[in-house]
């Protein structure tokens, strides 16, 4: 080991739609920043589609699942074990017999998009093994990661949004005329979404009536809530990545340059963003496609966007860093909170640095906050001396 | 667009605003993307519907292995659900044109007319082929056991892709093709009474021209189009010939 | 030691093509470099060969001739071991030791030889031939010499005299008399002014130039020690530089007064140009930003107003002086404002790049400390939050290398940048030196991988960061 350098194992892959996106944002915005550093050594940590876990300095090279080899690495290598010491090592099995080869974590920095991992379940690991690490905690995770519960927490801290509703996805062919009654309350056109999954799937855009059902069967496929919500007229859509922890500090707004389809689906939201051709004026292309930075907006409307933004991050509980998706009514001014990201993709570090925030000073930041989180969680204190036991 | 039928997701496309719908069904391995062409100039005539039939494209697959009654009861209950009533034309390429033959001839789904594309479900006719594709599956199982389990896999899809098997294009439903490739539809194709199409390619291997002259003599009100120095794919080897015969048949 | 392991690596013999490649086939240059190198397995760590014709055969044929000496000295050694005769086995030992050696100077005599019967008589011939195009040819001939900003001055000449005039130019970099012979043939005799660039090489160059091309004109741009390899001095090279304006007459002569190196050769009979003015113009409301650099010239009742996509206070006389030469010879305001408005850096020299909305500053085809000062003058000008600045240092500079790299890092410390990156090399703890002489308390970083901190150069930066590079090939990075 190099004296002095702290380890910090990144997690990526995972068992969630957005698998390849994850190792993405892990190799590109996380692992090659942290290791610009010289200040950290980096133990990446891949999960399988099928949620087998791997630890092995190969997994840092993105060619190795760009050619496929990934399936053979997997094969033969061994897998995984977490060693909870009130604190966290990595244990795997080496090539000599019988000999393990022990890797003591300082932080943990999750790269996993989507539903196991990003949505607190991972979270809730790091947590019991006490180990620091990056971004937004349990709580926060599994809000967020929930359209539904987050509308609900931001809704109660007095944060507007669009008129929505919801049901459980068991409800729908018990109670199909109730729902149906509930969710033409609102008016056309609507959204109808899966509450959980991070990306576009599942997720349509209904402009009537007879098209309804089928698009609230289609969400209820794919998750056991569904939320529906009305769209907004003369839409600006703009998103917001925050960090820090008790102090959030804002990057820049962001408006994402729809396209002439009225909606991203999967693929143009991630398969096609490099196809798009050149780059037009003042446009950035992001995990989205392109984009406007900052957002081309009024002065007033951009500022009460941010404070919209910050305030959801509070009142979700984010730390670390998150991102705060928001809908603008051009006409009314009026800013409306539609959903929260607990790690967005590539950490959006293409909106920190037009914000002044370069990629290594970004990943360092989240670590340093993540330590002092971390270190205040010690300070309140969990355990009480009692004498329940010798009583008992 | 998806749609769920029978708890299955199916991802589709319906485009165009005609009076007459036209439904469009990919074959083995393929997708509905194989029609893009097809539908991007029906569209101006027609309601085209073109979807991934389960297993394929976008489509979720089926938990159990299917046969072609099951693969026809689904794009049946799928029409109903789109609130389509009535089918102009059932367009199917290779194993969908086996599963259009099957749905039209049992009654399934009524197509005012039907345009099969190197159409498969004559079984008995490569007994041979067949044969040759056992001993060698057989006999490879024997001589490859000892190689890892990645190369047995590359090897048998080499071997299999060799002697026109498409068993690996597909490998989740192994099953399933079996049991379409055990279902011949020579029999349903007798029973069909509507106009129908029959377009091949003259270098087609896996359904040559003679399965065209088999159907040509089974379905009654039948024409037959051998189109030359094309293979299987004769839709997207010579498109604009291909929509011409379609176009004018359905006029 | 690391020098003597790494000549018996693989790469050794690709190591020592490039380097004649690098060259260009010249004996003495290459043999310096070949005393220089301290690892032969890091000469191409930045850079590769380039597979010509004569680098594949010299790579071949070195490769051959070594291989075939290895095994001629190990069957030597082999017959001594079996007859007994320690001679054969000491011959085979050495011949087997001294591979690298052999074939490394060897290839040396090979060059002398072709040059010597083929290639010179050819040249020689060829080159007498031009100077009786020069002489025949009517049109104005402005001879370009200095140790650096000729080719600078050669397209600004260009680009703003074409506005008004029929204008020839010898092509980029292609600077001595061949060179001159073949931009020769090409003319056709009625352009109005025929610019042509001295590249100096080695005491004698310039006087043997102009005797061949006979111009009517001169302008010296500077003298900074670059390229320094065969002149004895500095004093030397400018001695050779000046020896034009015994051709075309001190007052056909124009110097550049920013370049502290003319103050000595500078003669009240020539006329000199700076930032202030050039040819009795005087220059006011100078601007300098990351999109150009503009400013208003005056002479008498006229006005020229000057705005250039060139970057830098040091671009500001050599423009004055071109706005005013071309007013001499008849252009008028509008076309000389107009051309002036042409003006934009070349590739790689001091051309701004957006990155992330970041500014990254490319000097990175700057080889020598008068044009280092002037983009760190640059730097040291322009507003930013964090300013980072990047080089390896300076190559060539002969016996004056440490004091050249002192002199730099105390001008890297004048400018305060906040970082400080270099490129480890020979050069490092001079410049390290220089910068602790002058005072500089920012942070240094030293990288010992010159590739990938340009390749990852995006993850390092963020908008507010100005980051000037000088001095480096970054052909990986674009």
């Amino acid at each position: 080991m190099i004296g002095g350098m702290k380890t910090i194992a990144v997690i990526f892959g995972g068992r969630s739609t957005e698998h390849d996106v994850s190792i993405v944002t892990a190799l590109a915005s996380i692992i090659k920043p942290l290791e610009l550093t010289k200040q950290y050594r980096v133990e990446p940590i891949y999960i399988s589609k099928d949620g087998d876990w791997y630890w092995d300095q190969k997994l840092k090279n993105i060619d190795l699942y760009q050619s496929g080899e990934i399936e053979e690495f997997m094969r033969k290598a061994p897998k995984v074990h977490l060693l909870f010491d009130n604190g966290l090592t990595l244990v795997k099995s080496s090539q000599f017999a019988g000999r393990k080869q022990y890797k003591k974590i300082d932080v943990v920095f999750p790269a996993m998009h989507g539903t196991h991992g990003e949505d607190g379940e991972l979270m809730g690991v790091l947590e019991m093994a006490n180990v620091p690490y990056v971004g937004c905690g349990l709580a926060a995770s599994a809000v967020a990661m929930d359209k539904v519960l987050s509308k609900q927490v931001t809704e109660s801290a007095g944060i507007a949004s669009t008129p929505w509703t919801w049901f459980y996805s068991s409800d729908l062919p018990r109670r199909h005329s109730e729902i149906m009654k509930e969710v033409e309350k609102l008016a056309y056109p609507i959204f109808v979404k899966p509450a959980h999954l991070g990306s576009s799937i599942g997720i349509t855009r209904v402009e009537s009536r007879d098209m309804l059902m089928n698009a609230l069967e289609v969400a209820a496929h794919y998750d056991d809530k569904v939320i529906v919500e009305q769209g907004v007229a003369n839409l600006i859509e703009v998103t917001l990545p925050i960090m820090g922890n008790e102090d959030p500090l804002p990057a820049l707004l962001e408006q994402p340059m729809l396209h002439a389809e009225d909606f991203f689906d999967f693929e143009t939201k991630y398969m096609q963003g490099g196809k798009k051709g050149g780059k037009k004026g003042g446009a950035e292309q992001g995990a989205q496609g392109y984009s406007k930075i900052p957002a081309d907006i009024p002065k007033d409307l951009y500022d009460k966007a941010v404070k919209l933004g910050i305030d959801s991050y509070k009142a979700v509980g984010c730390s670390g860093i998150a991102r705060i998706d928001m809908l603008i009514d051009g006409k009314s001014q009026q800013v409306m909170f539609n959903e929260i990201n607990p790690l967005p993709g590539s950490l959006y570090s293409h909106n920190w640095k037009q914000a002044g925030v370069s990629g290594v000073d970004l990943v360092s930041r989240l670590v340093a906050y993540a330590e002092q989180r971390w270190q205040s969680r010690q300070k309140i204190a969990t355990n009480f001396a009692t004498n329940y036991l010798k009583q008992f | 667009m998806q749609i769920v039928v029978d708890s299955l997701l199916i991802d589709y496309s319906k485009i165009g605003s005609g009076k007459n719908t036209i439904v469009l069904l990919h074959g083995w391995g393929d997708s509905r993307q194989t029609f893009e062409f097809l539908e991007k100039e029906l569209v101006n005539t027609y309601t085209v519907i073109s979807l991934d039939l389960p297993g394929f494209g976008k489509s979720q697959a089926p938990d159990t292995a299917w046969d072609l009654a099951d693969y026809a009861s689904i794009v049946s209950k799928f029409l109903q659900k789109l609130n389509i009533r009535e089918v102009y034309a059932l367009v199917g390429h290779s194993n969908g044109g086996a599963l259009a033959i099957f749905a039209s001839g049992t009654g399934v789904i009524n197509p005012d007319k039907l345009v099969l594309i190197a159409a498969s479900g004559i079984r008995n006719r490569q007994k041979g082929k067949r044969l040759a594709i056992k001993l060698v599956a057989k006999t490879g199982k024997v001589a490859t056991f000892w190689l890892p389990k990645n190369q047995k896999q590359k090897l048998r899809k080499r071997l299999h892709g060799s002697i026109g098997s498409d068993m690996f294009v597909a490998p989740h439903l192994q099953e399933t093709y079996k049991k379409t490739v055990r279902h011949d539809v020579q029999a349903e194709a007798s029973k069909i009474t509507k106009p129908t199409l029959l377009i091949y390619g003259e270098n087609d291997k896996a359904t040559p021209p003679i399965y065209g002259e088999i159907y040509h003599n089974l379905i009654h009100d039948s024409v037959l189009e051998i189109i030359g120095g094309t293979g299987h794919f004769v839709h997207k080897d010579k498109p604009a010939q291909t929509l011409k015969l379609i176009e004018d048949f359905l006029r | 030691m690391r020098k003597l392991v790494s000549m018996y690596t693989p790469r050794y013999v690709v190591a020592i093509v490039y380097m004649l490649q690098s060259t260009e086939y010249e004996v003495r240059p290459y043999l310096a470099w070949l005393r220089r190198v301290q690892d032969f397995t890091k000469v191409m760590y930045r850079r590769e060969l380039h597979k010509t014709r004569p680098a594949m055969l010299l790579l071949v044929g070195l490769s051959l001739g070594m291989s075939l000496q290895v095994v001629l000295g190990v069957a030597l050694i082999w017959v001594g071991y079996d007859s007994d005769r320690v001679v054969l086995t000491v011959i085979g030992t050495l011949a087997v030791a001294t591979y690298p050696f052999v074939w490394a100077y060897g290839v040396v005599i090979l060059l002398v030889i072709g040059r010597a019967l083929v290639i010179n008589p050819k040249q020689k011939r060829r080159i007498a031939r031009s100077g009786r195009i020069f002489a025949d040819h009517k049109g104005r001939k402005i001879a370009v010499a200095g140790s650096y900003g000729k080719t600078s001055m050669k397209e600004l000449l260009v680009t703003v005299l074409s506005e008004g005039k029929h204008v020839a130019a010898t092509p980029a970099n292609k600077n001595v008399a061949l060179s001159h012979a073949q931009f020769a043939e090409k003319l056709t005799g009625d352009e109005d002014i025929v610019i042509l660039e001295y590249g100096e090489g080695r005491p004698g160059d310039v006087g043997h130039f102009a005797e061949v091309t006979k111009p009517n004109e001169a302008i010296i741009t500077g003298i900074a020690p670059a390229h320094l390899d065969h002149y004895p001095s500095l004093e030397a090279a400018a001695t050779d530089i000046f020896s034009v304006s015994t051709y075309v007459g001190d007052e056909h002569t124009y110097v550049n007064a920013n370049s502290e190196g003319v103050a000595s050769f500078l003669k009240s009979g020539m006329h000199a140009y700076s930032e202030k003015g050039a040819l009795g113009w005087n220059v006011s409301a100078v601007e300098i930003s990351i999109h150009g650099t503009s400013f208003r010239m005056h002479k008498g009742s006229q006005e020229l107003v000057i705005e250039s996509h060139l970057l830098g206070r040091h671009h500001v006389g050599p423009l004055a002086f071109v706005a005013a030469y071309a007013n001499k010879q008849g252009l008028t305001k509008e076309q000389i404002e107009a051309g002036t408005k042409k003006t934009k850096p070349f590739e790689h020299r001091m051309e701004a790049r957006n990155l992330h909305g970041a500014w990254l500053l490319d000097d990175t085809y700057n080889g020598n400390i008068d044009g280092m000062k002037a983009g760190l003058a640059l730097l040291e000008e322009l507003p930013a939050k964090r300013k980072i600045y990047v080089t390896p240092g300076l190559v060539d500079q002969g016996i004056e290398t440490a004091r050249v790299h002192s002199e730099l890092g105390q001008a890297i410390a004048r400018t305060k940048p906040d970082l400080v990156v270099l490129m480890d090399n020979s050069a490092t703890t001079q410049i390290q030196q220089g910068l602790e002489h002058a005072g500089y308390e920012g942070k240094v970083q030293i990288e010992d991988r010159p590739l990938e901190f340009y390749n990852n150069l995006e993850h390092f930066v963020a908008a507010g960061d100005v980051i000037m590079l000088q001095n480096d090939w970054t052909d990986n990075y674009n």
